[in-house]
């Protein structure tokens, strides 16, 4: 016996004696012939309330299960020991009069065949000899928190068939009609064999539950999957709503964008900025996707927040290399949001009260579980920072944003489930009487998932994303020279994918992708009848890319196993154009421009295309420790134009063209995965490197706002990256968290022939993304059941920053001279953030629950410069640097669900 | 549109963020000669000047560097030497040098330690006329620091001077500095009537701009120069000189006056490439500080390199730009009528500014 349990038969001696003294004259709850038997659960609830014990337990174990009334007038050790017996549970106290049922410890496989549940009928009675064969349906789920388990697998022995679980979550199996012992396995959790009575096709969801749990009275562990170390990918990170929601906030709210900085190889864009670069590529090369769907600028006001309400998030996945084949686009990595619930049985809603903004989501079953309905939102309401503020403009400005998401799934039949998706964000700012801004995303899917048979599945996506972005210069003072600058990206998305598990051993992805380009570069024009500005449009872009995949995720042997897949990326910029075509001999500007060449609507300008292979290798040295490499090339199409470190909504995006060759990445990354004490400790260290062409950098002075020469003003150069990674994590007991260090370098290099298309004489320099050392400590310590203890502490070199070295004087203009691009550093960041959080209630049946968190930001008020500037101070210069939070921050937050 | 990025700074920073000087450990320790060369194609109007970049940090004011060798060489090999008329000030030998059109040039310093220094060929385009020239006013805004300390826009009314080229297949470019030369008449004591004048420098860097005028060759509305709208000024008094009764001097009391005559004088410096993207990369390098929304900072590339060690710093440019002088007279009747230009002969008073007794100068403007 794990000596984490403690005896049921000493526990319930305990009990005895400590409640001896209790209520036990109160009656059983009235009853009569149709409730003699009742829900186990609204037992508990009425026997908590007559004793003043306290029972923790998940409803799961004992859902569809009822208990006789009589129980109620047990003794407390004898109305355990009957919840213990009917929900085969483990009993475990944590004081006097708090006990928490845990799901007993389940034979191992070594033990032969597990203990099963009762038969479970699937179809209809009625139905019964009707069928020869029928299908079976279903889910396979976490039994602790309901979430699906892709991947997972159901396997009838008798009949030596099986079939896995699709990304969605389900599968579906012909079989004979009869009776079956089903056995479920997934990795890291305990294999369970169920009865099954097969009459008719019917659907039937299981769940499964992790490896085994281990209890004492003050420390709860659980064992964790070991996906980490048995996966074929590596460089990959998933979290699930549950750690999701015990990651480190910021403002009261966990921001996912920023929370992934903290894990190795991803760095943010600076404090409080939501971009981020993964192991040296920039912001753009960062494929984010809203349930399938790419998001173009995912902060609200400049970085403050990201666009994703964290309540909508039911998991994310990262992946930093080794990206699978279905993945393109962008060159750096693939940050998959998945939004909704996997709990589509209650009705639920939680939200939060900030600072400065606040947040809520509603979960809502509709027609009988037949569809069900996720909607969320957030509105802030900062312009009371403004107000607070000794400046009249800024008193008279307003700043916020809004954001709203849905979705609608539907179940047609088992084969067929529809699922559509919806989210608008609106920035605005405005400064009194001078310039507003505005910016939206519109991002919108449906998708349809198609079960063929038990081991073929299938999914079409049809989705767009449009980004808007509108300037308005309307100063009343200035009337002839107000303008309004407009520009927007709008993407639609065709992808289908197909799912083929043909046996246990292989996965296969294949499917095919197309994406439709619609930029508008820029619109200048006059903000009204007054203003003089000579109107400007930079005529609209169009581009095609498209991509054909296959993949196959493989076990070679028991220790070997690999995702080896391929993709075909396909790029057409088309008409209707204008080209510009410059002369060879000089460097590229409006006055080098020998030729224009006009093309016709949806004529090809230019054509670009390329294998993208995509191999991950894992080879496991022992259950707990495996070795992979990966190895990835993605071709890129569309770069942000921008010349800030920080997401900038003013940034332009431009399409690869006849001038702009596409963006290639490829990367090769080696890994060493190893885990400790039953996976409750995580340890991996990665190496990789990463080599870029077709970067784009920019000439001195370019002009990137409403340009028709964009193209001239854009340098091509090349990269490399490389870097090592450590990580070492606690999955499981009082104090979980984890510990990285990772050291990177990322290097930048023009090919320019003259000067102005040279950047520090065409040498390497270092990227502003190079911040070798990067040290990053999160811990959660549980205090207590109710109280949470959590931290983090960051360390990261300063980043490469171009400071001014002389001053001098020409023509009578007192100028600078800077030194070489990003030849030096700002000063080393570090920041320690600590919050408590406590919790109201734990009860899983109370309807209301509530937390407080209580943050300190900067906890030691370390000043960190996100950037440093000059200001001529007659007659030398003096350089002073910025930071945001120079000293602790407190912060309160509110977070509630019912 | 960098104000309106502001406002995230300022969103964030009203509440926690802040400044703190900043002393970076920069490295400063070479001596770096900085060029400032300018050819033209009028007399009087070409010099080399010659000093050394000072620390960014430094108070100093610039060294002059003397005793240099200068010589420019045109494309047909000729020479034209430059001797030094003040420190570190060097202007041609030949009193009426002035450059040629379409000739290009090559500066040559030799500094006295010894380094040589040539530029790159520059060439001085044919001179090219506005086709359109016109007036108007707008309100210009400027921050101002109030009693509380507070920061406040205030705003100011502005008539402005502004061109119009059109027809030319290439991207016209110019630059622009101008003098205003003020004619007022003063009467004193009844009986004495003074010819005054004042002339008013703008030095600002002006040059087309491409914010307006990139979608066509042609570029509208390019200002060139300010002034205020209003006719009546403030200018110094005159009294008689205590010492010397019978003489009129310049009192310490300042009085207001109509103007009689204001005459814009415009120099136009038509800019070949080169000097053009010098200049945009100056104006450029103004407007970036280094800040978190500002453009990336770079090094300003000049057109000179040290011929004996190409590794050495050089600081400066030297500009070839062919230049065109305007002048019109300006008449503005209220703000939102129509101003009026009358161009005229190019005008030079014998001082920027003077009086004289009971007759107009030679240079008057009726």
């Amino acid at each position: 016996m794990n000596p984490g349990i403690i005896s049921i038969k000493s526990l319930l001696v305990f009990v005895f004696l400590i409640k001896l003294t209790t209520t036990f004259s109160q009656q059983i709850p009235p009853n009569n012939e149709q409730t003699e038997y009742q829900p186990i659960d609204s037992l508990i609830s009425f026997y908590e309330q007559k004793t003043g014990l306290r029972i923790y337990y998940l409803p799961a174990w004992f859902r569809n299960k009822k208990m006789h009334v009589s129980a109620t007038n047990l003794s407390p050790e004898d109305f355990l020991y009957k919840l213990t017996e009917t929900g085969r549970c483990s009993l475990v106290t944590l004081d006097s009069a708090t006990f928490v049922l845990v799901l007993q410890h389940i034979p191992t496989r070594q033990d032969g065949k597990n203990e099963k549940n009762s038969a479970v009928l699937v179809g209809k009675m009625q139905e019964y000899g009707k069928y020869k064969k029928a299908t079976l349906q279903g889910r396979i789920v976490d039994g602790k928190n309901g979430e699906s388990l892709p991947g997972a697998r159901l396997y009838i022995d008798q009949l030596k068939t099986g079939t896995s679980v699709n990304k969605s979550g389900e599968f579906s199996i012909e079989l004979p009609v009869g009776d079956y012992e089903v056995t479920l396995s997934y990795m890291g959790y305990e294999e369970s064999v169920r009865d099954v009575k097969l009459v008719s096709p019917g659907y039937a969801d299981f769940e499964i539950f992790e490896k085994s749990v281990n209890l004492s009275e003050v420390t709860i562990t659980s064992n964790r999957s070991d996906n980490n170390v048995s996966g074929n990918q590596m460089s990959l990170v998933k979290l699930d709503a549950k750690t999701i929601n015990e990651l480190p906030v910021s403002f009261g709210e966990v921001d996912i964008l920023k929370s992934i900085t903290l894990l190795p190889g991803i760095q943010s864009s600076g404090e409080f900025g939501t971009g981020f670069f993964v192991r040296g590529g920039g912001a753009d090369q960062n494929l984010i996707l809203l349930e399938d769907i790419p998001v173009f600028n995912s902060s609200h006001l400049f970085g403050l927040t990201s666009i994703i309400n964290p309540d909508g998030i039911s998991g994310i996945t990262v992946y930093k290399a080794g990206i699978p084949a279905r993945y393109g686009e962008r060159a750096s990595s693939v940050l998959d949001i998945r939004l909704g619930t996997d709990n589509q049985e209650k009705a639920a809603f939680k939200g939060g009260i900030g600072l400065i903004n606040s947040r809520a989501t509603l979960d809502l079953p509709l027609g009988r579980n037949k569809a069900h309905l996720f909607l969320g939102g957030r509105t802030t309401y900062s312009d009371w920072l403004l107000r607070k503020t000794h400046d009249v403009d800024l008193m008279n400005s307003s700043a916020g944003f809004s954001d709203l998401n849905g979705q609608l799934v539907y179940n047609i039949n088992g084969n067929n489930k529809l699922s559509l998706f919806g989210y608008y964000s609106n920035d605005r700012m405005s400064i009194k009487n001078s310039t507003g801004y505005n910016y939206t995303n519109l991002i919108g899917s449906l998708r349809w998932n198609h079960i063929f048979n038990s081991s073929l599945f299938s999914s079409m996506i049809f989705g767009f994303s449009k980004y808007n972005y509108v300037t308005n210069g309307f100063d009343t003072l200035q009337r002839d020279e107000t303008y309004k600058i407009k520009t927007s990206l709008l993407y639609k998305t065709l992808k289908y994918n197909v799912t083929w598990t043909p046996s246990t051993n292989h996965l296969f992805d294949f499917g095919l992708t197309g994406a439709l380009y619609y930029e508008h570069p820029g619109e200048l024009s006059p903000y009204n009848s007054l203003s003089l500005i000579v109107p400007v449009k930079l005529a609209s872009e169009k581009a095609l890319e498209f991509g054909l995949y296959a993949s196959d995720n493989m076990n070679i042997t028991e220790k070997l196993g690999a995702e080896i897949g391929l993709r075909y990326s396909g790029y057409r910029y088309l008409g209707p154009a204008a080209v510009y075509l410059y002369d060879p001999s000089t460097p590229k500007s409006a006055e080098s421009i020998m030729d224009t060449v006009q093309y016709g609507k949806n004529k090809t300008i230019a054509a670009y295309s390329g294998f993208e292979p995509r191999i991950a290798l894992k080879y496991a040295i022992s259950d707990l420790s495996s070795i992979k490499m990966s190895y990835n090339r993605i071709n890129q199409y569309i770069n942000l134009v921008s010349n800030s470190t920080v997401i900038n909504p003013a940034d332009v995006w431009k399409l690869s063209n006849t001038h702009i060759k596409p963006l290639q990445c490829d990367q090769l990354a080696i890994g060493y995965f190893r885990n400790f004490n039953n996976n409750m400790y995580e340890t991996s260290l990665e190496l990789y490197y990463k080599t870029l062409t077709n970067i784009i950098e920019y000439k001195n002075g370019a002009s990137l706002l409403v340009n028709p020469f964009l193209d001239a003003d854009l340098l091509k150069a090349k990269g490399y990256n490389y870097g090592i990674e450590l990580f070492i994590r606690k999955n499981t007991g009082l104090l979980t968290g984890w510990l990285t260090y990772a050291y990177s370098t990322s290097k930048r290099r023009t090919n320019g022939k003259t000067d102005v298309e040279q950047v520090n004489r065409n040498e390497y320099f270092p990227s502003v993304y190079d911040k070798p050392h990067n040290i990053n400590l999160i811990g959660n310590y549980h205090i207590s059941k109710r109280w949470r203890f959590s931290w983090t502490f960051s360390y990261n070199t300063g980043r490469p920053i171009t400071l001014p070295e002389y001053r001098y004087s020409v023509g009578g203009n007192e100028l600078v001279h800077y030194s070489d691009r990003n030849e030096y550093r700002l000063p080393d960041y570090h920041r320690l953030d600590v919050s408590i959080t406590s919790s109201e209630t734990l009860k899983v049946k109370k309807l209301w629950k509530g937390s407080w968190t209580f943050s300190i930001i900067n906890l030691y008020g370390r000043k960190n410069y996100y950037s440093a500037y000059f200001q001529k101070e007659y007659p030398h210069y003096n350089f002073y640097a910025l930071y945001i939070i120079g000293r602790p921050l407190p912060t309160i937050t509110y977070n509630f669900s019912f | 549109m960098n104000k309106a990025f502001l406002i995230l700074a300022l969103t964030i920073i009203v509440v926690w963020s802040c400044r703190e000087p900043y002393k970076p450990d920069i490295d400063t320790d070479q001596q770096v000669l900085v060029i400032d060369a300018f050819l033209t194609n009028y007399p009087g109007y070409n010099f080399v000047k010659l000093t050394l970049a000072v620390p960014y940090d430094s108070a100093g004011a610039y060294p002059a560097v003397s005793n240099a060798t200068v010589y420019l060489t045109d494309n047909t090999d000729s020479v034209f030497y430059f001797e030094e008329t003040g420190a570190g000030y060097y202007e041609p030998v030949t009193f009426d040098f002035e450059g040629v059109i379409n000739k290009s040039y090559i500066l040559t310093v030799i500094a006295p330690d010894g380094n040589t220094y040539v530029s790159k060929p520059e060439t001085l385009l044919p001179e090219m006329q506005p086709s359109n020239v016109y007036g108007g006013y707008y309100q210009a805004q400027h921050l101002r620091k109030n009693s509380f300390g507070q920061m406040v826009m205030e705003t100011e009314d502005v008539c402005a001077l502004y061109f119009d080229y059109e027809g030319d297949t290439l991207t016209p470019r110019f630059r622009y500095n101008s003098s205003q030369l003020v004619e007022y008449y003063l009467i004193k004591e009844l009986i004495n009537f003074f010819c005054c004048w004042q002339t008013h420098k703008d030095n600002n860097l002006r040059f087309t701009n491409e914010k307006y005028t990139s979608s066509s060759f042609n570029i509208y509305k390019q200002e060139v120069c300010i002034t205020q709208p209003y006719s009546r000024i403030e200018v110094k008094d005159l009294c008689r000189d205590p010492d010397d009764p019978g003489t009129w001097i310049y009192s310490d009391q300042n009085t207001e006056v109509y103007e009689y005559k204001r005459i814009a004088k415009i120099n136009q410096y038509r800019l070949n490439n080169d000097s053009y993207n010098y200049y945009r990369e100056v104006d450029e390098q103004s407007r970036a500080g280094g800040k978190i929304f500002d453009p990336v900072i770079s090094q300003l590339k000049g057109n000179i390199t040290c011929s004996n060690d190409a590794s050495k710093l050089i600081f400066g440019f030297f500009e070839a730009s062919t230049l065109s002088t305007m002048s019109y007279i300006i008449k503005r009747n209220g703000i939102g009528r129509p101003v009026e230009l009358e161009r005229i002969e190019n005008v030079a008073p014998s001082s920027p500014e003077g009086f004289m007794l009971s007759q107009t100068p030679d240079f008057w403007v009726q």
